[in-house]
Order: structure tokens, then sequence, then C-alpha cells
């Protein structure tokens, strides 16, 4: 029957060509070699946790300074405020007492 | 579509100066190098808002009503040694930057005190400036403040900021001004009385 034939011929055993186990074998010895190489998944966590704790306590620093810079400014403009406000009243006072003294001549 | 656009370009360049807060230039070059004491204080509108967050006392709390509607504090003051230092013509050129809309609404001079003139800048009802200059023999004080003027919280400055009240015995009560109204009233009437008589 030709059906058996052909099954026949695929399923025939084949030889390998030459130097395929050698080939392969050396393959496999690379990809073992490549896998050693590459660090663990346990020490690029810890990396990664030492950079971020990094990038905090700059961001954390610089929000400070920030804040102290803000701070300062802030009651530095506090005082000019109430000075000029001092200023600004006291003329005005002056006045209405110069204003009082001729009303009352 | 060219009309709609000069018409609002030309509204826009009218409304404009109405939007503007003046703030004067109240700086004299020169001056402060013969002053034996200066005092400069410039707070834009930003500083101000700055400054509203650390009035936080109960004291401040004025300071804060006053300074809510400002857009900016100018104050510059000059003390010298001697008198006749500085140009009293500084005050002419601070008077000629005042627009229409200045109005004077104190002028004290005196020869041994100090001149006093007070100038608020009104858009309709409204006080959105305020201009004090005093001129004494040895000192030069320019105040200017940019924005909305609330003139009854300023008027109360008095007894804040180290400021002394007006003493009783200075201040005219109530009653009395009344009675001087009426005086004045009556003085008014006796004198239309003797120009229709006059007339006559």
């Amino acid at each position: 029957m030709p059906l058996e034939k052909d099954l026949e011929l695929v399923l025939r055993r084949e030889r390998p060509p030459a130097g395929f186990a050698a080939r392969v074998m050396q393959r496999v010895g690379e990809e073992e070699r490549s896998r050693r190489r590459l660090p663990s998944t346990g020490h690029s966590s810890w990396w990664r946790a030492v950079a971020a704790m990094l990038l905090l306590t700059i961001a954390g620093g610089g929000w400070l300074a920030h804040y102290e810079i803000e701070r300062r400014q802030g009651e530095r403009a506090r005082a000019q405020v109430l000075l000029a406000l001092h200023i600004t009243g006291a003329k005005i006072h002056a006045a209405r007492e110069q204003i009082r003294d001729l009303g009352s001549r | 579509m060219r009309k709609w656009l000069v018409l609002t370009g030309l509204i826009l360049f009218a409304a404009a100066p109405l939007h503007a807060q003046q703030r004067l230039n109240i700086d004299i070059p020169g001056l402060g190098d013969r002053a034996a004491e200066t005092t400069d204080v410039t707070l834009d509108g930003s500083m101000l808002r700055l400054a509203a967050k650390f009035l936080n006392d109960s004291d401040d709390r004025q300071a804060r009503e006053i300074i809510k509607g400002l857009q900016g504090i100018y104050v510059r003051s000059y003390e010298f040694d001697k008198e006749g230092e500085y140009d009293r013509g500084i005050v002419d050129h601070l008077r000629s930057q005042l627009g229409p809309s200045w109005k004077r609404i104190v002028q004290v001079k005196s020869r041994s005190r100090e001149n006093t003139e007070i100038y608020l800048d009104m858009r309709g009802d409204t006080p959105n400036g305020l201009l004090v200059i005093s001129a004494e023999p040895k000192e030069l004080t320019i105040v200017n403040l940019v924005g909305y003027i609330d003139v009854d919280k300023l008027s109360s400055i008095e007894g804040n900021f180290g400021i002394p009240r007006i003493t009783e015995k200075g201040r005219v009560k109530e009653k009395d001004k009344d009675k001087e109204k009426d005086k004045q009233k009556e003085k008014a009437k006796d004198k239309e009385k003797d120009k229709e008589k006059d007339h006559e």
C-alpha cells in the first residue's frame, strides 16, 4: 500500500550530520556559562532599594532646603510689611497731629 | 473679521489703564549716598502674599487685613545729618507723576515741622493707591501703596505697630462735632442773608 511505504520513508531512522553532538554539547556549555555570569534577582533589588533611598534622601533634603529658604524669606517679608505699616501709620499720625494742633489754635 | 479684531484691540487698549495698578517711581538716584540712614522697603504682590502667610500672630491680624487687597508696598525713607541736604524739588518730581485720578486728601505745611502730603488714587469710589510724602528738614519719607486701600483699616492703624493714638485731649467728641457743624451752617446762612441784603 502506498501509504505504508510513505510512512516507512518518512519515519525511517536517519543518522545526524557529522559533529552534531559536539555542537549541541558546546551550546549547552555556553548557555550554562552565560547563566552563571548574570546577577541573581536578589542582588538587583538590593541596588534598586539603595538607589531609591538615595533619591528620596536627595529629594527630601532639597525640599527641606527650599522650605527653610521660603521660611526665611517669609519672615523677612513679614518684618518689612510691619516696618512699612509702622512708617505709613507714623506719617499719617503725624499729619493728623499737625491738623489737630492747627485746629486747636 | 478685521473690523472685529480692530474693535477688540481698541477696547482692550482703552481698558488697559483702568486695570493698571500704578506703581510710582519713588527711587531718587544719589539720595541714599548722601543720607545718614536709609530705609528701603520693596514688596510686590508675590512677596506680600508670602508675608501674609507669616502674619499669623493675633497682633499681625490687622496688618494681614490691610495688605489683603494690596499689590505692592514701596517705602523710601532717608535721614540726613544736617538740614538742607536734599532738594525739596524732589517732591515736585513725585507730584508730576500723579495722573488725574490721584486726589490730594491731606496737605500739611510747616516751617519747623514736616510737610506732609497724602494722595489717593481714586478709581470711581475705590481708592486704588496711596502716596504719602513727608518732607522734614532732615528726613524725607515716601510711601507708595499699590492696590485696594482700605481707608478705615488704615486709619485705625493708630494704637498698633508702635504708633500712638491721638489723645482724648486732642480728639473732638462726637457731640461737639455736631455742634460745630451746626455753628458752621448758621454762619453760612448768615452770610447768604448778608449777601442778599447787599444785593437789595
